[in-house]
């Protein structure tokens, strides 16, 4: 019997654990708008765009039927050239979004947590966020050709702002107080970066990841559609020229449905690291 | 300035139980003055509560003797060393228990974290963690986490938290300042019964009058703009108090009334020092 008891005593904690965290998303599952809303608002949107393709608003040509489009997207499933385009894509995208998680993470985290340093780089951040990257385009297509590398940049260029800034926000948020329980504590430096600071920063961090991860994407095929470089947009460019719209617009609604996917992942992935945060929790609650 | 109201009580403790020092303290931010000349002694095994009106710089006193901000001038010494940041054998316990607790943490791993660096083995880190847990009540609670318990409750790991770190003296920032009343009465008698069983010494600042008497051993009471020691007075009440009948002492009654003027004029008032003097010898 007495060996029993803690290991009883355990389930039971363990148990209201998950109560209180199934707890949670009951609440949500109430509350919280499910995928039927969802499903009706893209047949709506559907609906719309089949209405206007065969309304006489507009040429038949340049606005192709949802039905041809996904006759169209059907096809291109079955050919080699749009899987191995839709790799090449998000191989790149991985590549140029993780250059920039590398570098933008680290860099707002340490000019976040200088006031001063804050105040010293706030023009230049404002001024290079503020260039429209496909701008420079021609400047990198000259450097690097239309290649993965051209690519890469141009998605450095472009994503890695809204995490730096993500990042510089994150590190002012810090609770000032738990700094102080922490030193009180005379918690170690390692143990002060995993137990507070990782915590902490990790919503404005993944935020700033959810942006930098769509701005990544758009410039990718952005780059790849003006600049060249093999991937879906050059597939789009060819379809474009070749005036076969229905597949033009599957590739499009391709990188539509990335986009969705990818934000879907990253959302996903908040709740499950940070269940705890009031934020995440007034989400479901509400 | 204080040795002059308990010249005995200054004296003869000096060389046995001195164990917080504090010397001619004080804290300006540019020409703002916040602490003006503080001095007093915190023996071991005490509980001394400051009490000051609003505004007069508690906070900072209470984060000058924890070693979080240095001093502009004088010191602050703990068993003799002096303190420049915050010293081992001290926890502290601050008033917004929402805010010092870890969101991301259950109760136990809240409790256990500051003891990492000291003890290395998790199975004794969970039993000092443990222990400190079942003493302030919440041997139930280990497995949640902290936004799920009502406010009275967080206060507690809080407690459990700087028990288990085992210091010698517990600083208290205005801990109870943020519960309801029923809790608060609560959590003052568990702090005094922490205080007797584990002969800790408490230092804790409050607004509140009542609390201060209730639960001092002395009460060091503050004057307003520098932060300035008015008085230190020696409550007398015994070791065994409750809310209902120690309040309704009359010798309660002279000390809070004694606080209270003190408070209001910022200096021990003629008047009444003859009243309330022989309520504190």
């Amino acid at each position: 019997m007495s060996e029993m008891t803690p290991k009883s005593n355990t389930a039971v904690l363990a148990g209201a654990r998950t109560k209180a965290r199934k707890g949670g998303s009951a609440v949500a599952g109430r509350r919280r708008v499910g995928i039927g809303p969802k499903l009706i608002a893209i047949a709506g949107v559907l609906l719309l765009w089949q209405l206007l393709s065969v309304s006489p608003l507009v040429d038949s040509d340049s606005l192709p039927a949802p039905v041809t489009v996904f006759a169209a997207l059907l096809g291109l499933w079955g050919t080699g050239a749009y899987w191995a385009a839709l790799g090449t894509t998000l191989q790149v995208w991985a590549i140029g979004l993780a250059l920039c998680a590398v570098i933008g993470v680290p860099a707002g985290l340490l000019i976040g947590v200088s006031m001063r340093a804050t105040q010293s780089t706030r023009w230049v951040i404002d001024f290079f966020r503020t260039i429209p990257t496909i701008a420079l385009l021609p400047l990198v297509l000259l450097l690097f050709g239309a290649t993965s590398r051209m690519e890469i940049t141009m998605i450095v260029l472009a994503a890695i702002w809204p995490l730096l800034i993500q990042s510089m926000y994150a590190a002012k948020q810090v609770e000032p107080l738990l700094k102080w329980v922490f030193r009180v504590f005379r918690i170690s430096t390692m143990d002060r970066l995993r137990f507070l600071w990782a915590p902490s920063v990790t919503l404005l961090v993944s935020t700033g990841m959810r942006l930098a991860a769509t701005m990544a994407l758009l410039m990718t095929i952005a780059a790849e559609y003006i600049g060249g470089a093999p991937g879906l947009g050059l597939e789009l460019s060819h379809m474009e020229q070749a005036f076969k719209r229905p597949e033009v617009f599957a590739y499009a609604i391709t990188a539509g449905m990335i986009g969705l996917l990818i934000n879907a992942a990253l959302v996903l992935f908040q709740r499950r690291v940070l269940w705890w945060h009031p934020i995440i929790r007034g989400e479901r609650s509400e | 300035m204080n040795n002059s109201q308990t010249p005995l009580a200054g004296r003869v403790p000096a060389q046995t139980d001195e164990l917080l020092v504090v010397e001619n303290l004080g804290k300006s931010y540019g020409d703002h003055q916040v602490l003006g000349d503080i001095s007093v002694t915190v023996r071991s095994g005490e509980f001394m509560c400051i009490v000051g009106p609003s505004g007069a710089g508690k906070t900072t006193l209470l984060q000058c003797l924890s070693g979080l901000i240095n001093p502009t001038s004088g010191t602050v010494s703990l068993r003799g060393k002096v303190v420049t940041e915050p010293p081992a054998e001290m926890a502290i316990v601050f008033q917004d228990y929402s805010r010092s607790l870890m969101p991301w943490l259950s109760v136990l791993d809240n409790v256990m974290l500051p003891l990492r660096s000291a003890t290395k083995d998790k199975a004794e880190r969970k039993k000092k963690a443990m222990e400190a847990l079942i003493e302030v009540g919440l041997k139930d609670h280990v497995e949640k986490y902290p936004w799920q318990l009502s406010g009275g409750m967080q206060q507690r790991v809080a407690i459990a938290r700087a028990l288990a770190y085992a210091p010698a003296i517990v600083l208290m920032d205005e801990p109870f300042a943020s519960v309801d009343a029923q809790t608060r009465g609560d959590l003052e008698d568990l702090t005094l019964k922490l205080k007797n069983h584990l002969g800790i010494t408490i230092v804790l600042v409050t607004h509140d009058i009542d609390e201060a008497v209730y639960l001092a051993d002395r009460v060091l009471v503050l004057g307003n703009k520098p932060t300035q020691v008015v008085d230190l007075i020696e409550t007398h009440l015994g070791t065994e108090r409750d809310q209902i009948s120690t309040k309704a002492t009359r010798e309660f009654a002279q000390l809070r009334t004694r606080v209270y003027q003190e408070i209001r004029h910022g200096d021990i008032p003629s008047s009444a020092g003859s009243v309330a003097a022989p309520a504190a010898s």
